[in-house]
């Protein structure tokens, strides 16, 4: 802190001044110094550093150094630069931790080893990913020989991971467990001396069991964000524009109070929100005005795209420059500042001025409110608080009849590139303890059983979707017989949707989307025109339009790849081998390493369902081709080209 | 519907509502804060370099408008990726709090 002569700040004001540029020039390598002995990094200071804007940049970037506390520095093992997001950045302290102690508890102590070795684990996984990709290319002589041993030496160390992740993760949850249970031993303690009867205490201690479910959500959260943490800390330096972003935005948003958090989050401002959090309304009422739609979202969110969220931070970055201020100078600089208003004016501004607080401010902003004007955030937290207030997470510690976050589980599984099988398959192998509420009696082979409930559950499934009338309806659509073979194979038509399961009522499929409904039916197309006698372009454009939703123009698949990729190339890529067997796009997909299949320039960073649509568009172009309904020379023609000409 | 319907709705379906307000609120903000970093790093993860600085050009303008295109144009079914993300995240949390409950 400088110690600066009261006196000075009672002389005229621009000698007062001066003579606090002086002392500062001469005061910051002291500053420094004793910084540095606590690992400071003070990088390169250029001679036009010792300027007023200079000397007071520093200065006010050694004080927020030190703000953090040193224990936190040390966790990180970092000698960060004040200011920096990697210095701001970390656990979610303000929200979700349970509460700070001086010394690590046993829980943080496995929370963190937990971490640490979820991280090896996913890096084991993509070296061993990675190189299993490749060994279909080294198939001869020493190269073989060396890469196998790669591999065996990479899937031995991935293995080896695994099996340190599940003891961490045992020890882990066993810490969490252990402290709930002293907190419940406390209470009751607590009770049992209060003179309660026994009757009471239990009735006071399965409520207080209540927040035990809480505190599991929360921990649960909080070590997911902290992984979240750990793939920022690990990304490397090409990626430091995008570990900037996110941790600049995650720090502003762990400096809102909590009802500005909730603010955020939920609704990431509507107007109502946005005036909730300036104006301090109860977290109850944010809450309200965030679940107002997504319209809402939508249409208040521009307004806040740059200009709403700048204007808050900027107040607050002000206010905390004000505070900076005072914290320098002490009661010394608030006699100052009431005896010249300019004085004031000039070290604020100089505080203000600190280097990329204007940056940081536009950062904040444009990814913040980019992600409002997309309505894409608010799409996604109003996803997870219909969750939360939905049946669909946790167990219950004290009671199977709890409603909200402590009922029994109900899962919404996003449909894979394995049908609706494939997702209850993989839910019931990953998560034991569900297949246990589904009748798995914790002996069997979950493998073989998960196989033959999901059977059973489709058979279930498939008997009360044939009696529903929209189904038949979509069926007759899509073109298929309405019956469970019909059914059956229009879930190879998935291009998304989800599979909903839940132990009392089974399964059913929701918000599905048919690619068929996209693209199509070719061969009514083809039957059409052929009924019409002549083939000409006009026929075949009026059908196509009328075969082919507008959305497909829309979608973003598409998009990406209607100027890059001809009918031609999109026919090699795609050949029949793909398109007309049931499994040939699953086998290309995984006989090739996933997605780097179909990735480059061409498709870019195509996902399973992208590649889905791709195989059914050239599945379609290759019917008008073999039919003879477009000229040779179209098929040189982008899918773009294509469209325009044949159906747009 | 009335504001105040909605929060009592909010507080009841959260099976939270005899906890104290604090604790209703805190579930709330540790899930949607391990949510948004989620949300920020795949959205931001699917952009080249150039395409990020593109997205604050777009982001600067304050159009809506604009940012919706952009990510329209830009991430190959971006709602999708995020409704993915979203389910990804919820069927992670279910299954760990299970396992927290359960140990």
């Amino acid at each position: 802190m400088l110690n600066l002569n009261k006196r000075c700040w009672r002389t005229p004001p621009v000698l007062a001044f001066n003579f606090y540029l002086k002392t500062m020039a001469e005061e910051l390598p002291k500053h420094i110094q004793s910084a540095e002995e606590l690992g400071y990094d003070p990088g390169v200071i250029k001679p036009e550093d010792f300027n007023k804007k200079g000397l007071a940049e520093k200065l006010v970037e050694i004080e927020e150094w030190k703000d953090i506390e040193p224990q936190e520095r040390a966790r990180r093992g970092e000698s960060a630069v004040a200011g920096s997001p990697e210095a701001l950045r970390g656990p979610s302290r303000a929200s979700v931790a349970p509460e700070r102690v001086e010394t690590p508890t046993n829980l943080e102590i496995a929370r963190r080893e937990f971490i640490d070795v979820w991280s090896q684990d996913q890096q084991a996984g993509k070296a061993s990913g990675k190189l299993a990709k490749l060994k279909g290319f080294f198939s001869l002589g020493e190269k073989r020989v060396q890469k196998k041993e790669e591999i065996a030496a990479a899937t031995l160390e991935k293995g080896q991971a695994e099996e340190s992740l599940a003891v961490k993760q045992k020890d882990w949850a066993k810490a969490f467990k252990e402290k709930q249970k002293n907190l419940l031993e406390g209470k009751k303690q607590e009770l049992v001396g209060s003179g309660k009867t026994q009757e009471e205490i239990d009735k006071l201690v399965n409520e207080y069991a209540k927040e035990l479910v809480a505190e599991a959500a929360k921990e649960a959260a909080l070590v997911d964000g902290l992984k979240s943490d750990k793939q920022i800390e690990e990304m490397g330096a090409w990626r430091k524009g995008l570990n900037e972003k996110v941790g600049n935005f995650m720090d502003w948003y762990k400096k809102l109070p909590l009802k500005g958090r909730m603010a955020v989050s939920a609704g990431l401002l509507t107007v109502g929100a946005a005036g909730a959090l300036a104006g301090g309304v109860p977290g109850a009422m944010v809450m309200s005005a965030a679940f107002a739609g997504q319209a809402g979202l939508r249409v208040l969110g521009g307004a806040l795209t740059a200009g709403g969220l700048e204007q808050l931070m900027k107040g607050a970055q002000q206010r905390s420059a004000e505070k900076r201020i005072v914290k320098e100078f002490g009661d010394k600089s608030s006699e100052a500042l009431e005896e010249d208003s300019k004085l004031e004016e000039k070290m604020v501004g100089l505080a203000q001025a600190k280097k990329g607080d204007k940056a940081k401010r536009f950062i904040l902003a444009g990814t913040a409110g980019a992600l409002v004007g997309s309505g894409a955030l608010g799409y996604a937290i109003r996803n997870v608080a219909d969750w939360i207030k939905g049946p669909s997470m946790g167990t219950p510690v004290a009671s199977s009849e709890q409603p909200g976050i402590a009922k029994a589980a109900a899962e919404k599984l996003p449909i894979g590139e394995r049908g609706p099988g494939g997702a209850i398959i993989d839910y019931f192998k990953a998560n034991p303890e569900a297949a246990k509420k589904f009748g798995w009696d914790g002996q069997a082979d979950i493998n073989k059983w998960s196989g033959a409930k999901a059977h059973n559950l489709w058979l279930e499934h498939s008997g009360q979707a044939l009696k529903n009338p929209e189904t038949l309806a979509e069926l007759k659509k899509l073109g298929y017989s309405a019956n469970a073979e019909g059914y059956a194979k229009m879930m190879h038509r998935i291009g998304e949707g989800f599979v909903e399961l839940n132990p009392k009522s089974g399964m059913n499929l929701a918000d599905m989307d048919y690619l068929k409904a996209y693209f199509g039916d070719a061969d009514k197309v083809i039957e059409e025109v052929k009924k019409s006698g002549e083939i000409t372009g006009d026929a075949l454009k009026k059908l196509v339009t009328e075969n082919v939703k507008p959305e497909l123009f829309k979608d973003g698949d598409y998009l990406a790849l209607k100027d890059k990729v001809s009918l031609e190339t999109l026919l090699k890529d795609f050949p029949e081998s793909v398109t007309d067997n049931k499994y040939g796009l699953a086998n290309k997909w995984h006989g090739f390493g996933g997605q780097e299949a179909f990735s480059g320039d061409r498709y870019g960073n195509m996902t399973y369902n992208g590649a889905q649509k791709l195989s059914a568009l050239a599945k379609f172009a290759r019917q008008l081709v073999d039919k003879k309904l477009v000229p040779s020379e179209d098929m040189a023609k982008t899918v773009g080209q294509f469209f325009e000409k044949y159906g747009k | 519907m009335p504001t105040q319907s909605i929060q009592q709705d909010i507080i009841k379906e959260l099976g939270i509502d005899e906890l104290p307000p604090a604790k209703q609120e805190e579930v709330l903000a540790a899930m949607t804060e391990a949510v948004l970093k989620r949300i920020t790093l795949v959205l931001l993860e699917s952009l080249s370099e150039e395409k990020r600085n593109e997205l604050e050009e777009a982001s600067k303008t304050g159009d809506a408008g604009k940012v919706n295109e952009f990510f329209v144009a830009n991430v190959p079914n971006y709602e999708k990726l995020i409704q993915n993300e979203v389910a990804k995240f919820k069927q992670d949390m279910a299954q760990t709090v299970d396992m927290l409950l359960a140990a």
